[in-house]
């Protein structure tokens, strides 16, 4: 049953890996579009700055949903260093269940946040509701929720990202 | 009261292991429960944080960077850093940091400096009699230049925190001069070393070899003019500067320097996906938490209590330098970034100190906690690549400190370190 879900979860890693990829592809061409549309073409396009911001946002709460399944957000350990045994494991129960209260958050409050905008548009997009743009914060959040299930069940308490991620991933 | 839960929530969620991006989402929600604020104008204020068009600069950097990290870039500025400095006594260390100077231009990331520059010159540094515990330090120390030479995605995400009231260009420009500062002082302790430990001397590039090395080096370099340049000029916004230096690294990497393969290219952007996945969320939890404490009037309490202590600037940069060097050893440089620029830059203005000298210090200050343990991701790195226990890094580093502190200190109270550039400009 758990390599079933677990299974699912790195399906759901991958399909999220390449819906954040692929945003980060189209901003990348799309806001050089807008220079060239500004510089070259001598009408400056209205569009790219828009869609950039939205992609950005979809781009935004994926991406901190794949770190956390990667063990990559940055964080303090060292009291849970410290620790061995049950103790560890109870502190790790602690910080999982923080960690799921602030998805649920997520989840909650950012559903609102597109049933209270759903009607409106977004100028540059008419067809656009706005409620769309906001539509990332709770599949973010869901999406880290499940990865968290899938990390209780396992019992695997912070687990550190490997090293080659780390050095491939450079943040300070 | 109502700072003690906010930022008294914070500091226990991150001390029991909280991711600090979740740590000071958790905060604010408490906060907002505290002082009966509706959640859903924190969850508002979460979005609306990263959907700022400035903002988009910070996956740029990082893109760009990243490209030229893994596309050969390092090689290239080592071999153009051996015609400058490689004939010296200790000539590798220096090429070293020389190297990293170079990539600085082209990178913001003292990582990112630390993983492609150490992985070409520490094996070359052991191989030809260094120590491969110091070779290590000086790749650490040296790749913190990365921090303050333009492009620095830190001074983004410095403006950023701070309303968006510093100029971005102000503060690439402002980086300039204490970037180079700290790459001479490295160098300096290094060539002390070198002739007290009688450290092998380099050969000289041949003459004839030379315009292919620079020429090879050309192309990378030029990035950095493009968003400098791009800028300044008004050609471009930052964002659009980093963007347009993403495509010109690709195109370089791709089709000139040819060694990075079009099946690496995905792996490429999954990697540039997760590191700003780590940025990205901890910015828009730090704009709900920012926003909380300025309805709590944190930043101006913070003022009041400072002043009351002490109306001397020179004091109020000691305190302020000492409390930022023990919170960067346990915390990284972005979420300091956000956290403590809107609590200190009001106190900041209030006694008339520039805004963008004030970032200067901060990402320097905070960047030695970067290669500072228990809490130091450029650490280790630079042992991962070094192949060293932390333990060992730690013992022999400390005289890397020195180079680094002499130059906080400058940079600290000599402003014009930091304002001179930028003035030229307006």
């Amino acid at each position: 049953m758990f390599d079933a879900y677990s299974r699912a979860m790195d399906r759901l890693h991958r399909l999220c890996l390449v819906v954040c990829g692929l945003s980060l592809l189209v901003i990348s061409l799309i806001i050089p579009w807008g220079v060239y549309a500004r510089y070259v073409m001598g009408k400056g396009s209205h569009w790219p700055e828009p869609m950039a911001i939205l992609l950005m946002i979809v781009l935004s709460f994926l991406s901190a949903a794949l770190c956390y399944r990667d063990n990559l957000h940055i964080g303090v350990m060292v009291l849970p260093n410290r620790l061995e045994g049950g103790a560890r494991v109870a502190l790790g129960w602690v910080v999982e269940l923080c960690m799921m209260a602030t998805n649920l958050f997520m989840l909650i409050y950012g559903l609102a946040l597109v049933q209270t905008t759903w009607n409106q548009t977004i100028s540059e997009f008419p067809i656009v509701s706005v409620g769309l743009s906001y539509l990332p914060i709770p599949i973010g959040g869901t999406i880290t929720i499940l990865f968290l299930i899938e990390r209780l069940w396992a019992g695997r308490f912070f687990e550190k990202a490997d090293d080659e991620t780390i050095t491939a991933s450079p943040v300070e | 009261m109502d700072a003690l839960v906010l930022i008294g929530t914070f500091c226990l969620f991150c001390a029991i292991g909280v991711p600090v991006a979740y740590a000071l989402g958790l905060a604010a929600i408490m906060g907002a429960l505290w002082i009966d604020i509706p959640l859903e104008a924190v969850m508002l204020k979460v979005s609306d944080s990263v959907d700022d068009f400035p903002l988009l600069a910070v996956p740029f950097f990082v893109l760009a960077g990243a490209i030229m990290a893994e596309g050969g870039m390092a090689l290239r500025l080592v071999n153009l850093a051996k015609v400058f400095v490689g004939f010296i006594r200790g000539g590798l260390a220096l090429v070293n940091i020389l190297a990293s100077t170079f990539f600085a231009g082209i990178s913001g990331s003292s990582v990112a400096d630390t993983a492609s520059i150490g992985s070409v010159m520490i094996p070359q540094m052991v191989k030809n009699g260094y120590p491969r515990l110091f070779s290590v330090n000086v790749t650490i120390s040296g790749s913190l230049q990365a921090l303050l030479i333009p492009p620095s995605h830190n001074a983004v995400i410095y403006s950023l925190a701070a309303g968006g009231t510093v100029s971005i260009a102000d503060l690439f420009l402002a980086g300039i001069i204490p970037g180079f500062m700290l790459g001479v002082a490295i160098m300096g302790l290094c060539l002390f070393i070198a002739y007290r430990d009688n450290l092998p001397k380099g050969e000289p590039v041949p003459l004839k070899a030379v315009p292919k090395i620079v020429l090879d080096a050309f192309w990378g370099l030029v990035t950095m003019a493009i968003i400098l340049g791009g800028i300044l000029n008004g050609v471009f916004t930052a964002t659009e500067a980093a963007s347009i230096a993403s495509i010109y690294a690709f195109l370089v990497t791709m089709f000139i320097y040819r060694d990075y393969k079009w099946r690496e290219l995905p792996m490429l952007m999954a990697r540039v996906v997760r590191t700003i996945g780590m940025v990205m969320i901890m910015i828009g939890f730090a704009g709900a938490f920012g926003y909380l404490m300025a309805l709590m009037q944190i930043p101006a309490k913070t003022t009041q209590l400072f002043l009351a202590l002490s109306e001397d600037k020179f004091i109020f940069l000691l305190l302020v330098n000492i409390l930022l060097l023990v919170l960067g050893t346990f915390m990284d440089l972005a979420p300091m970034l956000l956290i403590c620029t809107p609590i200190l830059l009001p106190v900041v203005k209030a006694l008339g100190v520039d805004p963008v000298h004030f970032g200067m210090i901060m990402i320097l200050n905070l960047g030695i906690g970067l290669v500072t343990p228990p809490v130091g991701p450029t650490l280790f790195v630079g042992c991962a690549i070094g192949r060293v226990t932390m333990e060992a890094v730690t013992r022999t580093f400390w005289a890397f400190y020195v180079p680094m502190l002499i130059v906080l200190g400058l940079v600290t109270y000599i402003p014009a370190l930091s304002l001179w550039l930028p003035s030229l400009t307006r």
